[in-house]
């Protein structure tokens, strides 16, 4: 499974970044990008250009405004805002300390109200320039998005930070005023209220087109706590708390099956189907990875947290720093990727209803953060696999393709 | 009065030191470039020497001594340079107000190795004894400067590392371990693998310095497998000029026979023959032709033009560079002078530094450019004529009908490089690679080293190994034993009659038929227009890299660091070569002949590099790259194999027929190539990602 994968590309860091610091940005009228923060102030987007033969790819170092010198960023996110375009808001935490005292921000960039509307020429790097700050009273951890659903079904995206006051806080717009700020959790998301532990990662699955969500946080002092939520009264219909001895940095919900939508334009004349069955409830799994090792839980909703499987040889290659969901052999199941600080990229795939580590491959440094997108624009995604010292970009080789079909 | 213990050790300390400095020696930093490549090579790490005055106390110094003067027109100046003439020489000036003079008694004459760049006799004339004040006999930092190649030094067909210090030390390194070291050989400054004797086997040659032995002499140090032990052997030794920088073993008139080429400091090239005596243990190299150069000689490396006339390229300063022809023909009808040096500007030298040190590499395989197809269509032509000339070969000759291309990673392996080169121009690249393919042996005695065996007098023992060889491979390569005239007949009268004599050895059959392809092929393409010669690489210290082909630049890029290795390596096993730049900070670049680049950052300073397919376990080499560092640390990067040097998007479309074209065209529907683009993106996700 990863002798297939070759490299496609790969870039250094100026310094080293952490968990948090690589985020996608994919549109789809565009190509899609990558950001890459790393701790000392460089942010880097990396994209793929076609020319006529080939791809050739773009690194370049953003400017975003309003990140004093001598500030650190911590973690860096991004959502598309429109369905069609290309409206990006990108969030990055920074934290600048001094002498006595320390202080935090959320910067929230986005393009401009008003004259960036309908603008084609408004670019990633006009809206590295347009920034609004929140300062913040914590030490931010991960920065997280999510979807708020609402009684009008219009869907408003909001931040969630996860704070060193023990607690998650979540970020909203004002529409009228057009600034951030923060707004109470408990009214809008009642499992993540009154956590009392720092949160790691925050992980946030709706399914049941939007009636019902599940949340996940996992904790730096070992708590897990999981939350089924019916968004119709918000009311918190199950709830799971698990405790491991050592910190969580990593809890993904994911759907046994992936679902991949039929292009719109296939049988035009008859009617576009589902993509996502709505009716039945979908097999989740969580994957919660706790630095020693990982650990799957299957198939939540019907069986709660009981049927839980260890990954073997996930405590083989030292601590487990992250994770990603992929269906990175194309057989329309998850797999598990595993990131470890150890340098290696472990892969588990279910065989015979059994987790089993199908593939580890060496990187040069310790793996922060593991991604899986198409960079390059062609339906194939690229695994995208940040470590301490640059970004991997290990793509398909194409003959293999057509042994997977 | 009391004087305290510490001053008073210091006021005895200090005559000594001043009286021990006077006369014993010590050890000064070299500054300038009036010595390179002996010493100072890279200015920006300068060497220490050892300055011995104790050697000098009567004044008794030997030719190729590296002493130091007070100048004698800044007397406060100390210079350092080479002793090339002593009292009653006549010596050869260069730019001196008299072309030759006799050095007086109690004279010497001095000169740098870096001709050109130093100020030295020929600016001074003759220097007195009296103003050497020391003679340079180590070089104290850095500890070590490295000769390193890739090659089948012991003929097993497996390929092995060698490195040569300047501590005069010789490690031969095969698959991960050291398989041989010699000590001993004084400042090693080049090292080439090769068969210089033209037996069908490699040796490997040491071009060494004795800079600190008895007799200080310049020493070219021929060591070969001793059969009995399975180790080198030194089997000649010979003294070569004082200033050797590098080595080369290449067939460069195109006779079939190996000749040593040899770059020296003062812009000179020589080539040199092996001539044996009755047996192959005596025997010398004779000095067959002498060529200078306008400028300091950065590389020689073997080019073949699209006739297939071997030609060498010497790097000259300011991204140039000389071409010399050395035609067997003119080189019987007039003994030695049969050069034709060409200066070859390029034409870029605008904004050049003029001065800049270059890197030459040449016969890159082109792989699929046009250079190939134009040769391809031509085989029909006459290969039927070979057949029925020859009908021994009928077998090798369909056999190289069969595979339509030269060059594969595998024959390559088993030769060292120039010799594939040769060959593989000639498309005997098929051939060989027939050969391991039919009898499943990697491991191979290649037999296109009896390619190389002599055609002009040279002829020495051959017969006697080849025969070994045929043990080998028994069968096929047997059969052709008994040929050898006819291929000859294309050949020019004198070549043919000199091997008749020989002709009970029937050993060459391989080359000579390549030549004679060779011949049918330049006639046939001389006729109509001429061939296009392979492609060659420079590379300038100040990061200009270029692609030239028959003079005419392909391409040039410019990068940031200071290049000062140029190799070639087949990293994607496509036949083409690529280039191989390295950067003294350790930054790699690796250039495919379409300019697409990869970019590898060795982490730490370079002393040398070299590039190569290297045996890592027996009988698979792969690609490998060699590092050695400051540090006295040598890196081989092995399995340097890229998929393609670029990345490019998946292609559907690429293998569909076309009824799978027209159902794709009315899936997608009439839109733009953006929105085609996009459904694309999405047809294809669906179909790998989703389920049907």
């Amino acid at each position: 499974m990863m002798s297939n994968l070759i490299d496609a590309h790969w870039f250094p860091l100026a310094s080293q970044g952490n968990i948090y610091s690589m985020t996608k940005l994919c549109s789809p009228s565009s190509s899609n990008k990558l950001l890459v923060a790393s701790l000392k102030r460089k942010i880097y987007s990396c994209e793929y250009h076609q020319m006529t033969e080939f791809l050739r790819p773009m690194v370049k170092e953003l400017l975003f405004t309003y990140i004093p010198s001598g500030a650190e960023i911590i973690s860096i996110d991004a959502y598309n805002k429109s369905d069609t375009g290309e409206s990006f808001v990108i969030g990055i935490t920074i934290m600048k300390t001094s002498t006595d005292t320390i202080e935090r921000y959320l910067n929230i960039y986005t393009e401009g109200a008003i004259d960036g509307e309908g603008d084609e020429g408004s670019s990633i790097e006009a809206t590295a320039q347009n920034c609004l700050m929140v300062e913040l009273s914590y030490t931010p951890y991960h920065l997280y998005h999510t979807v708020l659903p609402q009684q009008n079904f219009t869907r408003e995206v909001v931040w969630l930070i996860s704070g060193s006051d023990y607690k998650i806080h979540m970020i909203r717009e004002d529409k009228l005023s057009h600034v951030y700020s923060e707004s109470s959790i408990e009214k809008y998301f009642p499992e993540l209220h009154d956590l009392q532990a720092i949160a790691l990662w925050i992980n946030i699955y709706y399914y049941d087109n939007y009636k019902r969500r599940v949340t996940a946080v996992g904790c730096e002092c070992g708590l897990v706590k999981i939350s089924v939520i019916n968004m119709m009264d918000l009311q918190v219909s199950q709830s799971w708390l698990l405790r491991y001895d050592k910190p969580v940095p990593s809890v993904i919900i994911f759907p046994h099956q992936n679902f991949v939508c039929k292009p719109a334009f296939i049988n035009a004349n008859t009617k576009a189907e589902k993509c996502i069955p709505e009716d039945d409830i979908p097999k989740l799994n969580i994957v919660i990875s706790s630095t020693s090792n990982a650990v799957v839980f299957e198939n939540i909703l019907e069986h709660g947290m009981k049927r839980d499987v260890i990954l073997s040889g996930s405590e083989s290659s030292d601590c487990v720093l992250c994770c990603c969901i992929a269906d990175i052999n194309m057989d329309g199941q998850n797999e598990i990727l595993l990131g470890t600080y150890g340098q290696e990229v472990l892969i588990f795939a279910l065989t015979n209803n059994a987790w089993e580590l199908t593939a580890r491959k060496l990187f040069d440094a310790p793996v922060h953060s593991i991604s899986y997108m198409d960079i390059t624009n062609d339906g194939i995604k690229e695994l995208i696999v940040l470590t301490q010292q640059g970004v991997h970009i290990l793509q398909v080789l194409h003959m293999y393709i057509f042994t997977y079909i | 009065m009391r004087i305290p213990r510490f001053i008073r050790n210091v006021l005895i300390g200090i005559p000594i030191g001043i009286a021990f400095c006077d006369t014993v020696g010590y050890v000064a930093k070299v500054e300038g470039i009036s010595m390179q490549p002996a010493l100072n090579p890279d200015l920006r790490y300068p060497d220490y020497v050892f300055l011995n005055r104790w050697a000098i106390r009567n004044q008794d110094i030997q030719r190729g001594d590296i002493v130091c003067i007070t100048s004698p027109k800044v007397p406060d100046q100390t210079l350092i340079k080479r002793v090339v003439g002593l009292a009653g020489d006549i010596v050869d000036t260069r730019g001196y107000k008299i072309s030759a003079l006799q050095i007086p008694e109690g004279y010497c004459w001095l000169e740098g190795d870096h001709v050109g760049h130093s100020m030295d006799s020929n600016i001074f004339g003759p220097i007195s004894l009296g103003l050497v004040t020391a003679k340079a006999t180590h070089i104290v930092w850095p500890p070590n400067r490295h000769g390193l190649t890739i090659g089948d030094v012991d003929n097993d067909g497996d390929n092995e590392l060698v490195v040569g210090t300047t501590e005069g030390e010789l490690y031969i390194f095969k698959g991960s371990e050291l398989w041989q070291k010699i000590t001993g050989l004084g400042l090693i400054t080049s090292v080439a693998i090769g068969d210089i004797f033209n037996y069908g086997r490699n040796a490997l040659v040491v071009i060494c310095d004795i800079i600190n032995s008895q007799n200080l002499e310049h020493i070219d140090n021929i060591t070969e497998i001793n059969e009995l032990s399975g180790k080198m052997e030194c089997v000649h030794v010979q003294r070569i000029p004082t200033n050797t920088k590098i080595v080369l073993i290449a067939d460069v008139d195109k006779d079939g026979a190996n000749e040593m080429i040899l770059g020296l400091t003062d812009r000179v090239v020589r080539s040199y023959r092996w001539s044996s005596n009755a047996d192959l243990e005596t025997g010398k190299l004779i000095g067959l032709n002498k060529w200078e150069c306008t400028n300091q000689i950065g590389t020689v490396t073997l080019q073949h033009t699209g006739d297939g006339t071997p030609t060498l390229l010497v790097a000259q300063p300011g991204g140039t560079f000389m071409r010399i022809k050395c035609n067997s023909a003119d080189c019987h009808s007039k003994d030695t002078s049969c050069e034709a040096v060409d200066y070859q500007t390029l034409g870029i030298s605008r904004m050049r530094n003029q001065n800049i040190s270059t890197e030459i590499i040449g016969d890159l395989e082109p792989g699929t450019t046009p250079f190939i197809s134009t040769l391809e269509p031509k085989m029909p032509n006459y290969m039927p004529k070979d057949k029925s000339s020859k009908q021994n070969f009928a077998d090798d000759s369909q056999l190289g009908m069969k595979t339509s291309k030269s060059g594969s990673l595998e024959f390559k392996r088993n030769y060292s490089q120039p010799v594939i080169r040769k060959n593989s121009l000639d498309m005997t690249g098929e051939h060989t690679r027939d050969f391991t393919r039919n009898q499943q042996i990697v491991k191979f005695y290649n037999p296109a080293d009896s390619s190389s065996d002599e055609v002009d007098g040279n002829f020495i023992g051959g017969k006697v190994i080849l025969g070994e060889f045929d043990e080998e491979f028994n069968g096929k390569f047997k059969k052709k034993k008994d040929t050898l005239l006819p291929s000859f007949k294309n050949f020019s009268i004198d070549d043919k009659n000199k091997n008749k004599s020989n002709n009970n050895n029937n050993d060459t059959n391989n080359m000579n038929q390549h030549e004679k392809k060779d011949k049918d092929l330049n006639n046939i393409v001389n006729s109509e227009n001429v061939p296009k010669g392979k492609p060659y690489a420079l590379a300038t210290l100040d990061g200009t890299i270029m692609l030239v082909q028959d003079e005419v630049i392909l391409w040039a890029m410019q990068v940031d660091h200071q290049i000062f290795a140029l190799c070639r390596l087949n990293v994607t096993g496509n036949n083409s070569d690529e280039i191989i730049a390295c950067a003294w900070d350790g930054q790699t670049y690796i250039l495919d002949q379409q300019r697409h680049s990869v970019r590898f950052q060795f982490e730490e300073p370079v002393r040398a590099f070299c590039t190569g397919n290297y045996n890592v376990t027996p009988g698979t080499s792969s690609p490998s790259l060699v590092y050695n560092t400051f540090n006295n640390k040598i890196f081989l990067y092995y399995d340097v194999i890229l998929p393609s040097m670029t990345i490019s998007p998946l292609n559907p479309m690429k293998d569909f027929e076309s009824e799978e074209m027209q159902t794709l065209k009315e899936l997608l529907g009439e839109c733009s190539t953006n929105e085609k683009q996009q459904k694309m993106q999405q047809l294809t996700e669906w179909l790998l990602y989703g389920i049907h």
